[in-house]
């Protein structure tokens, strides 16, 4: 792929979207998933976690994300 | 996450009648935008019948004695959002069954789409966009601006 240059952020192309009928749609997902796992290689603690809202969900992601990236493993 | 993972536990789940809507992250990529995403978000019908399916679904796939610990009572009363991690905890499946007052399984508009092969209940685009446009997470409200454009939605 070529190098692009751009001056500031907003000059980026915005995401591409595709049609859901589009093989090259379950590509790119394959492709970028596999690629989001090999720089962010996490571990959550296995198990049932239960929380009274979305919001304490939240929180809980937030918490093994910082801890995942105290322990240099993101 | 991995692709054949997520496909895997949606084909487990249609095999045993789950009754349940894909939301988040993995649903904007069901509508046609990739992006990275590491929980699969479903709204499942909390009533003891469809629970205990959803357990026989997880267990063909992970044999996990946790999943047991999953119960119609948790999520129909003070636990309606249970995240499971499987054991290599490679990623999380967000079990939910309303969001605040706002949204329960019932009100959740989807579609049938097929996932390779595979027959998915996907929230709406415009279901996604109202779930995601108050939210505080910045990337729910990226979504739902890029939703907003691409489905060319209105506020309600």
């Amino acid at each position: 792929m070529p190098l692009r240059k751009f001056h500031s952020v907003e000059e980026m192309p915005g995401p591409t979207w595709h049609d859901p009928s589009d093989p090259e749609l379950w590509r790119r997902i394959t492709d970028l998933w596999a690629f989001s796992d090999r720089l962010c290689c996490r571990r959550l603690p296995p198990g049932v976690h239960r929380n009274r809202s979305m919001e304490e969900l939240n929180r809980r992601r937030a918490a093994w994300e910082a801890a995942a990236v105290r322990s240099g493993r993101n | 996450m991995d692709t054949q993972r997520v496909l895997a536990v949606l084909r487990a789940l249609e095999l045993e009648g789950v009754r349940y809507k894909v939301v988040g992250g993995v649903a904007i990529n069901f509508h046609g935008l990739a992006r990275a995403t590491e929980d699969l978000d479903l709204f499942v019908a909390p009533d003891p019948a469809n629970v205990a399916r959803l357990k026989v679904a997880l267990r063909s796939i992970f044999n996990d004695p946790r999943i047991d610990e999953i119960s119609s009572e948790d999520l129909s009363g003070p636990y309606p959002a249970i995240q499971y991690v499987p054991p290599d905890g490679t990623f999380s499946i967000d079990l939910l069954a309303r969001l605040g007052e706002a949204f329960r399984y019932d009100d959740i508009e989807a579609e049938e789409r097929s996932i390779q092969g595979v027959r998915v209940a996907v929230a709406t685009p415009r279901m996604l966009y109202r779930m995601k446009k108050d939210t505080i997470r910045l990337q729910d409200r990226a979504d739902a601006e890029r939703l907003k454009e691409r489905f060319n939605l209105e506020e309600d």
